[in-house]
């Protein structure tokens, strides 16, 4: 019984210890949309937590502090001194971030260098300036050493993800997670340009950016809120014979919904893909308005030859067929992915010129294309 | 009408085997000949090179040098229809195939007559009535092969060789696996079969007995030579010495049996006559003594209600043993004094 | 005889039960159609959404699936009699790893351009290439090697050994690849029968009658090898040829089924111990068309089950072929004792 006392007592108090060290905090700045972050300010250090940075984390947080290039304290854990010189970036909507901040030059290595669609860092990598670290299992450790980076931008897809990040701890490397990826609103992505800004003292740029592009969104959405017609829309191509869709609370179906779109699965109660068999796409198909996202096919023939059924399909007759991919890299990469985390606003812009033109006028489309012959 | 023509002939025959370095000699320079009619029992040691020849004679080997005529064509210019047309096989252990009858099996042996997928004519379904007469299958057409024993099943093998209607018969040890019964049985089987239908039927077997009391013709291979004869001739020319040569068993010229070849020690008077002396004589032999009218020491059989008593007369004590067995035991027969 | 008397009755059973559980299958799917819609829809006279469920997709899917699994049950039953052992199936020679090789190595291994690039020029028909380029070069292997190699076994052993060397290339194709092109090959790999067209059919029926025609030219050496090679041979057959007969037609049937349907297991390898059981025999005679049927049979019933009706989602075919074979040949094998007393 007493031992069982004892702990009961330490645990209170390293307990109350945490609580007073949350008393120095000055401001904790909450976000409007993004649910995976936080940012507090103190006079002394910016700490930035970040929430279950993978499914199913459950309680797991992480949290940074970013502090000054002469920061003496070493009671500190996490440290990274900003702003950020050399950083290496695994993900492509890093890229994006950086891009739109302006500090594509601080990138010192990126994983999936082929697939960037940023023109200024393609020249780079082009040129051998900027290596390829690997991606998923093949992260080349020796590399990244080398290339003696502030800070690595990673994400987590699973716990496995500490194991890499204590890894380049070590090494003396620090590993900051980002988990836009989770975000299922598309203003809720975007505001991660808030996270990654403090990085490289610009947190006034990122907030700002941040809010022309809610600006932006916000008024294009409530352009055709009161739409009477919503066009029906339909999504995606099978694998094999299994249709996998966004689920009704998916960033894709917020998007279409904010669009002024009637998604075919908009009452799905999934914020993933669900599976469609093609019976049901068929019944579905025959009452759409519009087919988008088609992937790697790129035309009516494509679709026709990719499987011969699918010239049924009512948007396919109606010839109202549209894809994401006008703008890919030469790599094969996507700038939909990639710069379209940052601007959600030009996204919604291309939607609601497809699906209501009556209201946007002949606008040209960014990121989207009609599929033609 | 006669047909001596000769089914197999050996002309300057050499039989063995190459490996990438050299080359073994298991059999040198043999001509020989087998005619229609004849059982031949092939012996020799093992390794010694039956089965190599064997494997020649059916044409699945190639000889080291000479020829193989089979019906006086050599065996290389034939196909493996031509081969399977002239010769069938039996192997030692009998193949049990789940969910065949008899019938099926036999039914198989007329695989080079049989129509598209196996159909049967009348006349390739009398042939399978016929081979099972002759084997004495004739009530087993519909039991399942699982469900016969190893001698019914080895006579089944035998009905689907003949069923493939071939003028020679070829066996690797086909009784190797079977009991004492059976081993007599498909022998004489089997020779009956090479009377009748006139078929060059050969067997490979260890079994002295078998091969002494059956065969027509022996083959006996001895050195890289083959000895030929019928039993009796290679008996009285004692060549089965090779069989046994470097054993403590030596074959017996004499009596035709083997013994062991340590000469008997010590000698003990047999009194009794007939089949006991005999009898007695062998089991006085395996024990290292032999029949001498000159030792003190004698032996003989009274019959006391039916059953033979066998009494032992040593230094003038009479030892009275039950059984032969019981005798041998005895200690007085086994001392010297 | 009374044996044929029996085993007509027993053919036409199953024929009769083909064409119901033939019929059940388009009857049962995610959409609820009912059996007069169907037989309206299958003459195009229904509303424009049943005709085309049915005759674009419940359809073919059936005919892909009676197909598949005669294709596949014959592959086994000459698998099982070549090389004697009771557990072989069309995957023993290496051949539907050959396949998903190629599908790898086409999916997973070049840049998605290269590999998009191809698809828009080929369409579906770009994995059903690669796939039959994969099963090919097994062959070739395969049947140099049993021109240099006397014993069965060693041909079966060194089968086995290319389908686990070709699963460890594609274990590291797997591992170098990006999330999406994995799950794209994973999918693969769980086999699909829906997802084939009537123009693939158009080509995947023929290659499978091409194949079964092989078959049926080896039924009579196949009874005879029954009793192993070496009397074959002494019995007249011409082991080389019918080897290289067995493997053509192992390869077309096999190689076809994997590329239009991903791999199928299982199926190959319980059917024809069902159709032993059910004939009471081993005469290839009866066992090919046997196998045919109940192949065809086995198949659409686990379609049937993969479809899941009623509920809203599907199982992947390659599930459910392993979850109902399995406890076929366990069965068998309890009530036979002796699964390797066939051979």
């Amino acid at each position: 019984m007493r031992i069982s006392h004892f702990f009961l007592l330490f645990i209170l108090i390293v307990c109350g210890c945490s609580r007073k060290a949350n008393n120095n905090l000055n401001r904790e700045t909450s976000n409007d949309y993004a649910h995976g972050f936080s940012i507090a300010e103190s006079p002394s250090f910016t700490k930035i937590s970040v929430f279950s940075p993978w499914e199913n984390a459950g309680n797991s947080r992480f949290d940074y502090y970013l502090v000054p290039e002469n920061y003496k304290n070493d009671t500190l854990q996490n440290k990274i001194f900003v702003p950020v010189k050399r950083a290496i970036c695994l993900s492509t909507t890093h890229v994006a971030f950086l891009s739109a901040l302006g500090e594509t030059d601080k990138i010192c290595g990126l994983s999936g260098a082929n697939y960037v669609s940023d023109p200024e860092l393609n020249k780079r990598i082009q040129k051998g300036e900027i290596p390829d670290v690997g991606y998923d299992q093949n992260l080349n450790f020796e590399l990244i050493v080398q290339l003696k980076p502030d800070v690595v931008f990673a994400y987590g897809v699973g716990s496995e993800i500490v194991g890499f990040i204590n890894r380049l701890k070590d090494l003396g490397i620090p590993v900051v997670l980002n988990a836009e990826y989770l975000e299922q609103s598309p203003l809720g992505k975007a505001e991660w340009i808030k996270f990654i800004a403090p990085f490289f003292n610009k947190k006034e740029m990122g907030d700002s950016i941040f809010k022309s592009v809610e600006k932006n969104y916000i008024n294009l959405k409530n352009s055709v809120e009161h739409c009477q017609k919503r066009p029906t829309v339909m999504t995606g191509m099978p694998y094999k014979d299994q249709w996998w869709v966004p689920g009704g609370k998916a960033y894709l179906a917020t998007m279409l919904n904010d669009a002024g779109a009637n998604y075919l699965w908009k009452d799905n109660p999934s914020d993933e893909s669900v599976v469609i068999s093609p019976e049901q796409m068929i019944v579905e198909a025959e009452r759409a308005d519009y087919w988008i996202h088609t992937g790697f096919v790129t035309s009516l023939d494509g679709i026709a030859s990719f499987d011969s059924r699918f010239t049924k399909f009512a948007p396919y007759i109606n010839n109202m067929v549209y894809n994401n991919d006008l703008r890919m890299s030469t790599g094969g990469g996507n700038d939909f992915w990639e710069s379209g985390v940052v601007h959600p606003d030009l996204i919604l812009k291309d939607l609601i010129s497809i699906f209501h033109p009556e209201i946007s006028g002949q606008q040209p489309y960014y990121y989207y294309r009609k599929l033609e012959k | 009408m006669e047909n001596n023509f000769p089914n197999i002939v050996f002309k300057n025959l050499t039989v063995g085997y190459r490996s990438k370095k050299d080359q073994t000699t298991l059999l040198s320079e043999i001509s020989t000949q087998l005619f229609p009619g004849e059982i031949i029992a092939l012996m020799g040691s093992n390794g010694s090179g039956k089965s190599t020849l064997l494997r020649t004679l059916t044409g699945f080997q190639q000889p080291l040098s000479g020829e193989v005529l089979l019906n006086g064509r050599n065996i290389s210019g034939f196909s493996m229809r031509d081969k399977a047309r002239f010769i069938s096989y039996v192997s030692t252990e009998p193949v049990t195939v789940g969910n065949m009858t008899v019938f099926d099996l036999v039914g198989l042996g007329r695989f080079l007559y049989s129509g598209w997928w196996g159909n049967l004519s009348d006349d390739d379904l009398e042939m399978i009535d016929r081979c099972l007469n002759l084997t004495g299958m004739r009530g087993f057409k519909e039991r399942q092969l699982i469900s016969l024993s190893d001698g019914e099943r080895q006579r089944a093998m035998i009905a689907r060789a003949l069923a493939q209607d071939t003028p020679v018969m070829v066996l690797d040890e086909p009784t190797a696996f079977l009991d004492v019964r059976n081993k007599y049985e498909i022998i004489h089987l089997l020779r009956e079969l090479a009377r009748e239908q006139k078929k060059t039927v050969i067997f490979s077997t260890h079994d002295f007995s078998i091969s002494l009391g059956m065969a027509d013709k022996i083959w006996l291979i001895d050195d890289e030579k083959l000895r030929e004869g019928a039993p009796e001739d290679l008996a009285l020319n004692d060549r089965f010495q090779t069989l046994f040569s470097g054993s403590p068993i030596a074959f017996h010229p004499e009596t035709g049996e083997m013994v062991l070849s340590e000469k008997p020690v010590r000698g003990i008077h047999i009194l009794a006559k007939g089949n006991e002396k005999m009898w007695l004589s062998k089991a006085l032999m395996r024990n290292g003594m032999f029949d001498d009218p000159q030792s003190p020491v004698k032996l003989d059989v009274e019959k006391r209600s039916n059953k033979p008593v066998f009494i032992l007369e040593k230094n003038g004590i009479k030892k009275e043993c039950p059984s032969i067995y019981e005798l041998l035991k005895d200690e007085s027969l086994k001392k010297e004094q | 005889m009374i044996k044929n008397r029996k085993h007509i009755l027993l053919f036409v059973s199953m024929i009769v039960l083909l064409a119901m559980i033939f019929f059940t299958n388009l009857l049962l799917g995610s959409v609820h159609i009912s059996p007069s819609d169907i037989l309206l829809a299958l003459q195009g006279k229904s509303t424009s959404i049943f005709n085309q469920i049915v005759l674009d997709f419940r359809l073919p899917k059936a005919l892909t699936a009676i197909v598949a699994g005669a294709a596949l049950s014959v592959c086994g039953l000459q698998m099982q009699t070549i090389f004697r052992n009771p557990l072989s199936g069309p995957d023993v020679l290496g051949i539907s790893s050959g396949a998903s090789l190629g599908v790898a190595i086409l999916v997973l291994g070049f840049s998605s351009f290269f590999s998009a690039s191809i698809f828009t020029l080929f369409g579906s028909w770009a994995i059903v290439l690669v796939a039959w380029l994969g099963a090919g070069g097994v062959l070739l292997l395969i049947l140099l090697v049993s021109t240099r190699v006397r014993d069965i076994m060693t041909i079966l052993i060194l089968g086995i050994l290319f389908a686990g060397a070709t699963s460890s290339i594609v274990t590291i194709l797997q591992y170098f690849s990006s999330e999406s092109m994995l799950k794209s090959f994973v999918v693969w790999t769980m086999g699909s029968l829906g997802g084939v067209t009537s123009t693939q059919l158009s080509v995947l029926v023929p290659s499978v009658i091409a194949g079964l025609f092989i078959t049926s030219l080896t039924i009579k050496q196949l009874d005879v090898l029954l009793l192993g090679e070496k009397y074959s041979a002494s019995m007249g057959v011409n082991v080389q040829m019918t080897r290289v007969l067995v493997f053509l037609s192992t390869s077309i049937l096999a190689g076809s089924i994997t590329a239009f349907c991903g791999p199928i297991s299982f199926v190959g390898v319980a059917v024809p111990h069902l159709a032993r059981m059910v004939f009471q025999t081993s005469s290839h005679k009866i066992l090919f068309p046997a196998c045919i049927l109940i192949g065809a049979i086995v198949m659409l019933f686990s379609d049937i089950v993969a479809q899941m009706p009623g509920a809203n989602f599907t199982l992947p075919i390659n599930a459910v072929t392993s979850i109902l074979g399995i406890p076929v040949i366990v069965w068998i094998i309890m009530k036979n004792k002796k699964l390797g007393g066939y051979f």
